[in-house]
């Protein structure tokens, strides 16, 4: 007698041997896609998206596409030889990212193409801005924090920037920012009453005004001002600034970068693809991945399409687990310090 | 299993249509087994599971099988006598518990005093109408 769920329910002798090779179809089939099901957790694969014919659109996953300059694209024209800025924010090390495209009808076909990523954080790849030697006492108020403080208020922490407190959606976040959890000051009513609500400040979010960043690779510290990242010029000055620890980057991070030619794909003449090895950024930290595009024609994108993908291997078997593992710990003792080594 | 489902067939030649009925038990076992951990999974890192697919989309696959089954039981006549197996409702009730006080996790204090005497009352009453009114063994 095999495996039955329902003994009592009496077949023929005929009918026996149908039900029994269909159960032995059933299971392993069952079996089959429970492991299916296991490698896309294990070995998982992300997809940011950005629909050019909807720019506003909540959907839209992969942050600010934009020029040069930093000025919003919001209609997929990038003008032949000028660069295209995009970014996609998430946790975790991959092994490739590839870059999908789809044209517009009236747009140009381009002859070649290239995209580029690097790793860090938003805000660190902000342009150099004019050095800071003193921190003008004058201008700080005693009652309130500095911006980039971290505080917390009842179940919630909040990041204080420009007059604003931004609730931190999640630790995942938190940590993702790489932020320091014995960082976090305890606001009372009177202080946290001062600050207006600002939004939720999830992975996608940069980090706000007043935020100091150390590069570990000298020491040197920058300040992030109004869009750019100001050196501060001796330790005394960071020291002037800082009431939370820094956060770590890397100078790799500006550095270090992938690239891939785009090729046509063969099913659609519109649609474009570009595979970008990222093994080499996995040591480098940050949640922000920049990309930078640009083509040999004048195009007009319809949707672009990013997706992060991790290879079979025993490394990212480990690094996935480790990365659950940590998630558990974030989310069940968030404050509860992890060694990354 | 949940169910232990005693059979009194009233027709002796089902052939295929039995067949049929069988293989939705052991898919519905499949679908139950595969939820409890899709569930549990989820209850542990939010997003693992429902990244891929929605638990919806299981439920209404379980939902379908049942009302299949159901239908195929009504059109043959088949009349079924329920039996609770105790270990395995013992085991599910253990589960529920389990996410039950996963889904307190990082709720107000004030709130969880209200939820989880409510949610005791509703045990209680499901106890009852499931294990007492049923007259199972």
């Amino acid at each position: 007698m095999g495996f039955d769920l329902t003994k009592e329910a009496v077949l023929d002798a005929k009918s026996r041997r149908t039900y029994r090779f269909l159960q032995a179809a059933i299971y392993p089939a069952a079996i089959l896609g429970a492991v299916y099901f296991s490698y896309l957790i294990l070995f998982p694969s992300r997809t940011f998206e950005f629909d050019f014919t909807s720019p506003n659109s909540s959907a839209n996953s992969i942050i600010s596409p934009r020029n040069e300059l930093g000025i919003p694209i919001t209609n997929g024209k990038i003008e032949k030889n000028k660069n295209m800025f995009f970014d996609a924010a998430l946790v975790g090390n991959f092994s490739k990212a590839i870059v999908n495209f789809t044209l517009s009808n009236k747009s140009d076909l381009p002859e070649s193409g290239s995209v580029e990523i690097r790793r860090s954080y938003q805000a660190f790849f902000y342009p150099e801005g004019e050095p800071i030697e003193f921190k003008d006492k004058l201008s700080e108020s005693p009652d309130t924090f500095n911006d980039g403080t971290l505080i917390s208020y009842n179940n919630g922490i909040y990041v204080v920037s420009g007059g604003f407190v931004f609730p931190i959606d999640n630790p995942v976040t938190f940590e993702s920012m790489g932020y320091n959890w014995n960082n976090v000051i305890p606001a009372s009513a009177d202080e946290f009453s001062m600050y207006q609500k600002g939004k939720l400040f999830n992975i996608k979010a940069v980090h706000p005004d007043g935020t100091i960043f150390s590069v570990a690779e000298d020491g040197q510290y920058y300040i992030i001002k109004g869009g750019l990242k100001h050196p501060l010029l001796s330790a005394n000055t960071a020291l002037a600034w800082m009431k939370n620890d820094p956060i770590m980057v890397s100078k790799k991070g500006l550095e270090i970068s992938s690239r891939c030619e785009i090729k046509k794909n063969i099913f659609s003449a519109r649609q474009y693809s570009c595979e970008l090895p990222i093994e080499n950024l996995a040591s480098l930290t940050g949640k922000d991945y920049e990309f930078r595009q640009n083509f040999s024609q004048n195009v007009a994108i319809d949707s672009l399409s990013v997706t992060f993908k991790k290879v079979v291997s025993v490394a990212n078997f480990k690094t996935t687990l480790r990365e659950m593992l940590i998630r558990i710990i974030l989310r069940y003792a968030p404050g509860y310090q992890i060694s990354t080594q | 299993m949940p169910l232990d489902i005693k059979f009194q067939l009233n027709k002796l030649a089902l052939g295929k249509e039995l067949t049929i009925y069988k293989l939705l038990h052991d898919l519905l076992f499949i679908l139950i087994l595969f939820f409890i951990f899709a569930i549990l999974g989820e209850g542990l890192l939010p997003g693992i599971v429902s990244a891929h697919i929605s638990l919806y989309k299981i439920l209404v696959a379980i939902s379908i099988n049942i009302l299949a089954i159901q239908t195929v039981r009504m059109r043959f006549k088949l009349s079924a006598e329920k039996s609770l197996n105790k270990k395995t409702a013992s085991l599910l009730l253990f589960v529920i518990i389990l996410l039950f006080i996963n889904s307190l996790l990082n709720l107000n204090t004030f709130l969880k005093l209200i939820i989880i005497p409510a949610t005791a009352c509703i045990f209680y009453l499901l106890y009852k109408i499931v294990f007492l009114d049923s007259g199972a063994d």
